[in-house]
């Protein structure tokens, strides 16, 4: 397949949605033009990314002139598009099982570790800006649903049971991973695939929020074919690579969880 | 053998049936009461994906040894697995905007259209306790599908969820108006017919045809002629004789975000 032009990925930190496709990019050994938004300083809902993707969304990916947003959407098209190692299983209920765990990470899984980190992280994070800032940031925002999550962030104002049952989730959602890789290498069987991609990048912080968060739901007692799920992954070159493009933000060095001590 | 296993001809049972339909596949109907969802979903219980589900118990469809769930899914499925004729665009973009306006139908707009229809359902049936306890204490579903059985038994017509349904539905009729005016038609990615015609018209149907209302949105022109050459179909035709139009709860409305 001859590719025309490279495609331009606008992003955030090497994590999360933003990562997905990244590391999709990357395993295919596509050569992409990364233009980094900077989610805490708003760049996504400023005017000159807006004139790019109205939604205000991060990842977005333009290639030959389309936008596309959604992440999971954008990386199907990655692997449908460009030349590499395919990321999809060729069988079609491998594939529906990709598509089904990815979905689970996507409105399950993701968005309940997502509450805490964002209750955690990024609302004390952007806090202690100009309240009057602040105010016109959220107003910027073009969606509905995501003016709701930032006001929610920003002012603290996640309930005590949204946040237990975010909790309760991500125990769920953990155990079942565990059950699906006690049975699989992969999470989508016995090839990597975009559903490792996606389930990566939300796994790997969860080790590191056991203690700092109290939140003990992936760790080698609790779910040992995980861990070693997650140090498959962190062998990957890819996954190298791809963080390098962080500005600072994981804090994890992959040279200690390749190494780590699994018992 | 393929078999299309339901609990009642929702929007997502619909939307399989007009894609084994539209493949030409002979399929098996496997229609089970509501009341006796938790026991025929007992048939599939060695199967994580499956009891498991963020959607809904049902529609699953077996395909010899496979069986697999999720109605947007089940759709890429079939055209995965039978690809003739084609339901899905040859070119990656294309692909890419059938799955992002599978997303968008998924989880806005179906828990939606299930929570107006569910309301329309069950509201003043008289629901005895004992079934809306008999879902609340079933172990093999998930808390949230115990929720939502709950719910949906209990409080039909719950004012906050009226209030977020009608305005997501809106949304859902904005958005196919929108997609038919940008893509000039007839279908919703212009010339080629895909499996996001079929996902949505199965939503945006009851509003067309006056089961279900939103507040302050009628359905569009383009929509309205778009469901009428759906309907034209020989493959529509067909499941919409299978059975009545029923509303069950679907997913969940997103927690946050």
């Amino acid at each position: 397949m001859k590719m025309t032009e490279k495609p331009t990925l606008y992003h955030w930190e090497p994590n999360a949605n933003s990562g997905k496709p990244m590391l999709a990019l990357e395993e295919k050994c596509v050569t992409y033009d990364s233009v980094y938004i900077d989610m805490l300083s708003f760049d996504q809902h400023k005017p000159e990314y807006l004139a790019i993707n109205p939604m205000g969304t991060i990842p977005a990916m333009v290639h030959e002139g389309r936008l596309m947003n959604e992440s999971t959407a954008i990386m199907e098209y990655v692997d449908a598009r460009f030349d590499g190692p395919k990321l999809r299983p060729r069988d079609p209920a491998k594939r529906w099982k990709m598509r089904w765990w990815m979905k689970y990470c996507d409105q399950y899984y993701g968005p309940s570790c997502s509450m805490i980190g964002w209750e955690m992280f990024v609302g004390p994070s952007v806090r202690q800006r100009d309240p009057d800032e602040l105010k016109a940031r959220i107003d910027a925002i073009p969606l509905a649903e995501r003016r709701i999550a930032w006001t929610k962030a920003i002012y603290g104002k996640f309930s005590a049971e949204e946040l237990a049952e975010s909790r309760r989730r991500v125990m769920q959602g953990s155990a079942l991973l565990e059950k699906n890789l006690e049975k699989n290498e992969w999470v989508a069987g016995d090839e990597f695939s975009l559903a490792d991609i996606n389930a990566f990048n939300l796994v790997y912080i969860l080790p590191h929020m056991a203690e700092t968060m109290n939140l003990p739901s992936v760790g080698v007692e609790r779910t040992p074919m995980t861990m070693r799920w997650l140090k498959r992954v962190y062998r990957r070159p890819t996954i190298r690579s791809t963080w390098a493009r962080s500005r600072g933000g994981l804090h994890i060095d992959i040279d200690d969880e390749i190494n780590r001590d699994l018992g | 053998m393929l078999t299309l296993h339901t609990n009642g001809m929702t929007p997502g049972a619909l939307a399989v049936a007009i894609a084994l339909e539209e493949k030409a596949l002979s399929f098996a109907l496997a229609e089970n009461e509501w009341q006796a969802t938790p026991a025929a979903l007992a048939a599939f219980s060695g199967a994580d994906e499956l009891v498991n589900s963020i959607e809904g118990e049902f529609p699953i469809l077996a395909d010899g040894d496979v069986a697999v769930n999720d109605t947007f899914f089940i759709l890429e499925y079939l055209d995965d697995a039978y690809p003739e004729p084609p339901l899905k665009p040859a070119d990656a973009y294309g692909q890419w905007k059938v799955q992002a306006l599978n997303r968008f139908l998924g989880e806005r707009a179906m828990p939606a259209v299930a929570s107006l229809g569910v309301a329309e359902r069950f509201t003043g049936q008289g629901i005895v306790d004992e079934v809306a306890a008999r879902f609340e204490n079933e172990p093999l579903l998930t808390p949230e599908r115990r929720d939502a059985w709950g719910m949906a038994l209990r409080d039909p017509a719950n004012e906050e969820v009226m209030a977020e349904s009608h305005r997501k539905a809106a949304l859902l009729l904005d958005r196919i108006e929108g997609e038919l005016a940008e893509s000039g038609g007839p279908w919703l990615l212009g010339e080629g017919y895909t499996i996001t015609d079929i996902a949505a018209f199965a939503l945006a149907r009851p509003f067309a045809t006056g089961e279900l209302r939103t507040h302050d949105k009628e359905i569009g022109e383009r929509t309205r002629h778009w469901c009428a050459r759906m309907e034209k179909r020989a493959a529509v035709t067909t499941p919409l004789q299978l059975g009545e139009p029923v509303f069950l709860p679907a997913a969940e409305h997103a927690r946050w975000g």
